[in-house]
């Protein structure tokens, strides 16, 4: 099991990458929350090693995608309604409109827009990332890129 | 606008409070994991006066118990030589070789268990004769569901994997899923739907050099994993496996994924993934949400041989397709013969697996325009290539070839103009 020190790392180095996936990815402060928690102590018990920094950040954030997939799931099944939480973020109406644009998108969309465009990962690393072909990332992101601008224009213009 | 997003989400971060509960959280953890019966301390002593009379009852009965334990030991161990007696007519030596571990497992088993106040670890009866494997699993506690299945080298009647694996935790009464042999290696006729569209094959040993299959290659390589999967895996099976991580993760990352981005037939995304550990996975992603995904048992040497055979490694790659096969025209002339082989080998010879999808482009007016149907494929002189369709198909894309780093190209006339140029002269 990692040390306590290891966990505090993590968390400052890549708390708000992971909270900020969480967040978008499930709208609601409660759930991001607990999804975040989650990932970090299933980092701690799985206690996975690293060849650098990149690879721990990449692994966590896998695996908080994996959670908030998980808790979509059960939100689905249980219905529940999420909280419109994210234009407390934004800076203006248009930043809002887009976040919130993008938080409409499906989620597996979302996910790699995310990745991508916030995070910065390239297609192969996020192929990698979510077990899927480059192919098919590439055409993820194309699809979502058009989903996006057509959801803002639609709603916020 | 997607370059706005980063910005849009910069100011989302991590609470403190939340931060503060992580941090609690797992030292919590640690110290709970450290000292795990800390809850079980005792808060009382209470004295009670010695009974020497019951101890002589409760020795006497510890040897009784004792004594018939190593009585059923031996009879179990003896018992365990019967696979060799089974498998004395047809033998091969592969079925000798699986009875002779089989042997060895049941002695294993004994061993490599664990009882817990918590639990029993399941022991590893693969391999094993089933009725054998159900004796040892009940011995802690354990029932058993037995489930045939084809398989290409088991033998008859004996334990080709169980359900949850060796090693997971177990309750006494938890009932064991084994999967039995039935001696048959038919295929099971799997009816893969994949559409006449263009395939991609990506090889993991080799991500540099992914392929686009001839209708002949796909063909023959679905036609092989038909015919070689012997048996469905439940996605619980592999649920269970992969756990915090995706599936391919643990599969191993893949080994061979043909996939297809079918805009004309089905309207779907999909692909049929042979990996390495022996799992071939069908997935298919239709555009009205629906899914079906699919999990199978596959032998990987024989299928990764038969792949090896097929493909022989000779074809290129080309993100949107095959031109000379879609047809193409430059400057309204439809292109024939040796130049539109050269041109579309030009669109071959790249390494696309490495060109970015870039959002703009830096020329003003194209070097090339090629038309393909309704398809429009631009070229510029700053190494990008735009591919439209007509339809404003959700796969429209920018790829930038010659400068993968996004830098400024060095020469005006970069590598990719060159050989288009050179290739419509030819």
């Amino acid at each position: 099991m990692v040390s306590a020190d290891v966990i505090r790392d993590a968390l400052d180095n890549y708390g708000d990458a992971v909270y900020k996936l969480c967040l978008i990815m499930l709208k609601n402060h409660a759930d991001a929350a607990d999804a975040a928690q989650e990932t970090f102590i299933t980092y701690m018990d799985k206690s996975p090693l690293f060849t650098g920094a990149e690879k721990e950040k990449a692994w966590l954030m896998q695996v908080a995608a994996n959670k908030c997939r998980d808790m979509l799931r059960m939100r689905s099944r249980r219905n529940t309604v999420s909280d419109d939480i994210l234009e407390n973020y934004a800076e203006n109406t248009e930043e809002y409109g887009i976040v919130e644009a993008l938080t409409e998108l499906p989620d597996k969309y979302r996910i790699v827009m995310i990745l991508h465009y916030i995070e910065g990962y390239k297609t192969e690393e996020i192929a990698g990332m979510i077990g899927k072909t480059v192919s098919a990332v590439k055409m993820r992101l194309s699809k979502g890129r058009t989903m996006l601008r057509e959801t803002y224009r639609k709603e916020y213009m | 606008m997607e370059k706005k997003l980063k910005k849009s989400t910069d100011r989302i971060t991590m609470p403190a409070e939340v931060k503060n509960n992580i941090m609690e959280q797992c030292m919590n953890k640690a110290r709970n994991d450290k000292h795990p019966n800390e809850a079980e301390q005792v808060f009382g002593v209470e004295r009670v006066q010695s009974r020497p009379i019951i101890r002589i009852v409760s020795g006497i009965a510890a040897c009784a118990v004792i004594a018939g334990a190593i009585g059923a030991a031996t009879h179990f161990m003896n018992r365990s030589g019967l696979p060799d007696q089974q498998f004395a007519a047809p033998v091969t030596d592969e079925v000798t070789s699986t009875a002779e571990e089989t042997t060895a497992a049941a002695e294993e088993v004994t061993e490599a268990v664990s009882e817990s106040a918590a639990g029993v670890n399941l022991p590893d009866v693969k391999a094993m004769a089933q009725d054998l494997a159900a004796e040892q699993l009940a011995e802690y506690g354990l029932g058993v569901d037995r489930v045939y299945v084809t398989s290409p080298k088991v033998p008859k009647g004996y334990v080709t994997h169980t359900f949850p694996e060796a090693g997971e935790v177990m309750q006494k009464g938890d009932v064991v899923t084994l999967y039995i042999s039935s001696g048959e290696s038919e295929a099971l006729n799997v009816d893969f739907a994949i559409p006449s569209t263009p395939k991609q094959l990506e090889y993991d040993r080799n991500p540099d050099c992914p392929l686009v299959l001839t209708d002949e290659q796909c063909e023959s390589i679905v036609s092989e994993i038909k015919t070689q999967v012997y048996e469905e895996v439940p996605q619980e099976e592999i649920l269970a496996k992969i756990n915090n991580v995706t599936p391919e993760e643990q599969l191993g990352f893949g080994s061979y994924t043909i996939s297809w981005n079918d805009q004309e037939e089905t309207y779907s995304w999909g692909e049929l993934a042979v990996y390495d550990i022996g799992i071939v996975k069908y997935e298919i992603e239709r555009m009205n949400g629906e899914n079906e995904l699919k999990y199978y048992r596959i032998e990987p040497a024989r299928i990764d041989t038969a792949i090896r055979d097929i493909l022989g490694w000779s074809v290129g790659y080309c993100p949107f397709g095959t031109p000379y096969k879609m047809g193409l025209s430059y400057n309204g002339e439809y292109l024939t013969g040796t130049r539109l082989r050269a041109v579309s080998n030009a669109f071959f010879g790249w390494n696309w697996i490495d060109a970015h999808v870039v959002d703009s482009y830096l020329s003003d007016t194209p070097a090339y325009e090629f038309t393909s149907g309704e398809t429009v494929i631009r070229v510029y002189e700053d190494g990008t290539i735009e591919w439209i369709h007509a339809k404003g198909d959700p796969s429209d894309s920018i790829y930038r070839v010659d400068n993968v780093d996004g830098d400024q190209p060095e020469s005006h006339c970069t590598p990719i103009c060159q050989t288009i140029e050179e290739a419509l002269n030819s």
